[in-house]
């Protein structure tokens, strides 16, 4: 069950010039939950997820994880992943191994052997253990995604934010992700806050779906 | 009236860009200082990769750029000066003067321009993004590395080129011109004034740092698209070889 307020938008507000991309939005996510925002127009949901991670500013309002402001949170030993639309934000000239070893390699004194064993465990985890040692641009879009999937969940952060991961995924792609965040919820209580177009809000594995329409919150509805 | 005024808006322009260099520098040179040890391996490897790069790309460009240019600066001197004049314009037209920005050149061109796009890449990518979110600074992975690695390769690359230089421009102007007056190859090595050879190293020191926090601070200037690549690479190449004209001449007049 989802436990203590994790990230909470309070009254965020976002304008870019003159075109207001996110109005007043409240929102928590909490321990070990996995929050499902749809965005009725897709405007303002990389923004969201953005401000969520303390990587923009809002125009108005504020974000607050664990009590603290976003901004001041520290940024090592990281408490958040992020898996970024399109290709995930991977290096492109790194292979998917050293992709997913970076973290662990810069944050943690760990062995090789000990590292080899935890990325290829979150890598098979997501189904892409095969793949390890090709590059990023050899991979699809969606699969790319599910390695960074596998980068965020490698160093077991608290929250991951998932930026439109379905869109142009195919069956095999969707069922893995939603296995590997299920699993990652049992295991480390992470949660997750993941934004998509209305066409993917069957996504089964939320607890809840917020939907955004015209940038403010209008629906909240619990699942089961 | 508006003239001047148009001058002191550029004036003003140029010191907030040196300003905005300048930053980054110290903003890069700091996060030296928070290496953690056990990020050390990690970034001695991609440094390493940095200085392999960097020295790799330019080393066939580079034999070939300072042997011709050795040749026409010795055969050149050997005609119109006495043999006892060359060990000397050896020393500082190829040593000091030419070698040094012969390599900037080239690492402009072939290292400068590769970290602009890549770095521009990367942050179209949101890769720089996603090192943020893992609490890896931008300074100590991807800007550091570029900057150690530069100037090492910098200084090795000159070093080499000096070599190619002399001995390239020794026998290749014996090829070219029989009739040139001879003297020992030993002459000319060891007439190399080791204050001319400091200050080239002061040079390769400063260009690699001009060259690759300019490469990488117009890297960072690109926005949402992939069309500003080739712009803000073509503005890196212009004013890497600009500030580096600038600091050779200021170098070369100031302190030789």
């Amino acid at each position: 069950m989802p436990g203590a307020p994790l990230l909470e938008f309070h009254r965020v507000s976002l304008r870019d010039g003159e075109i207001p991309v996110l109005t007043e939005v409240s929102l928590t996510v909490h321990e070990a939950e996995i929050v499902g925002v749809v965005f009725q127009h897709g405007i303002g949901k990389t923004s969201l997820l953005y401000i969520g991670a303390g990587l923009m500013p809002p125009t108005a309002g504020e974000v607050v994880y664990r009590g603290r402001r976003i901004a001041e949170l520290p940024k090592t030993p990281p408490k958040l992943g992020f898996v970024f639309e399109d290709d995930g934000g991977l290096l492109e000239n790194t292979s998917v191994f050293d992709n997913v070893a970076l973290p662990l390699r810069f944050h943690l004194e760990l062995e090789e052997k000990e590292v080899a064993r935890k990325v290829e465990e979150v890598l098979s985890l997501v189904g892409m253990e095969e793949q390890a040692g090709r590059f990023p641009w050899q991979l699809t879009g969606d699969r790319q995604r599910l390695v960074a999937l596998a980068r965020a969940l490698v160093y077991e952060p608290e929250l991951v934010f998932v930026d439109d991961f379905f869109l142009g995924a195919d069956a095999d792609a969707f069922r893995r992700m939603q296995e590997a965040i299920s699993l990652a919820r049992e295991a480390h209580e992470t949660a997750f806050l993941l934004v998509m177009e209305a066409s993917a809000a069957d996504f089964g594995v939320a607890d809840r779906l917020c939907l955004v329409d015209h940038g403010a919150v209008l629906e909240l509805e619990r699942d089961g | 009236m508006e003239a001047l005024i148009g001058i002191g808006r550029m004036a003003l322009s140029v010191w907030a860009y040196l300003g905005s260099l300048l930053a980054l520098l110290l903003a890069t040179v700091r996060s030296a200082g928070a290496i953690r040890p056990r990020s050390m391996r990690l970034l001695g490897r991609v440094t390493m990769l940095q200085i392999f790069f960097t020295g790799f790309q330019a080393v066939l460009p580079l034999t070939i750029a300072s042997v011709a240019l050795g040749v026409l600066v010795l055969s050149i001197s050997l005609q119109y000066l006495p043999v006892d004049y060359v060990q000397g314009v050896a020393s500082i037209v190829i040593v000091r003067e030419v070698v040094p920005l012969v390599t900037a050149f080239l690492i402009i061109g072939r290292s400068g321009t590769a970290i602009t796009i890549e770095i521009a890449t990367m942050k179209l990518n949101d890769e720089l993004l996603a090192l943020e979110v893992m609490g890896i600074p931008f300074t100590q992975f991807v800007a550091l590395p570029r900057l150690v690695g530069a100037v090492v390769a910098f200084l090795l690359l000159q070093v080499y080129a000096d070599l190619f230089g002399l001995l390239g421009g020794y026998y290749g102007s014996a090829l070219v011109d029989a009739q040139l007056p001879a003297y020992p190859v030993a002459d000319l090595l060891q007439g190399i004034d080791p204050a001319d050879f400091a200050l080239a190293c002061l040079k390769a020191v400063l260009f690699g740092v001009v060259i690759s926090i300019t490469a990488i601070q117009q890297g960072l200037q690109v926005g949402r698209s992939r069309r500003e690549i080739p712009i803000v690479t073509s503005r890196a190449v212009v004013r890497s070889l600009l500030l580096c004209f600038l600091l050779n001449t200021a170098v070369s007049v100031g302190v030789g």
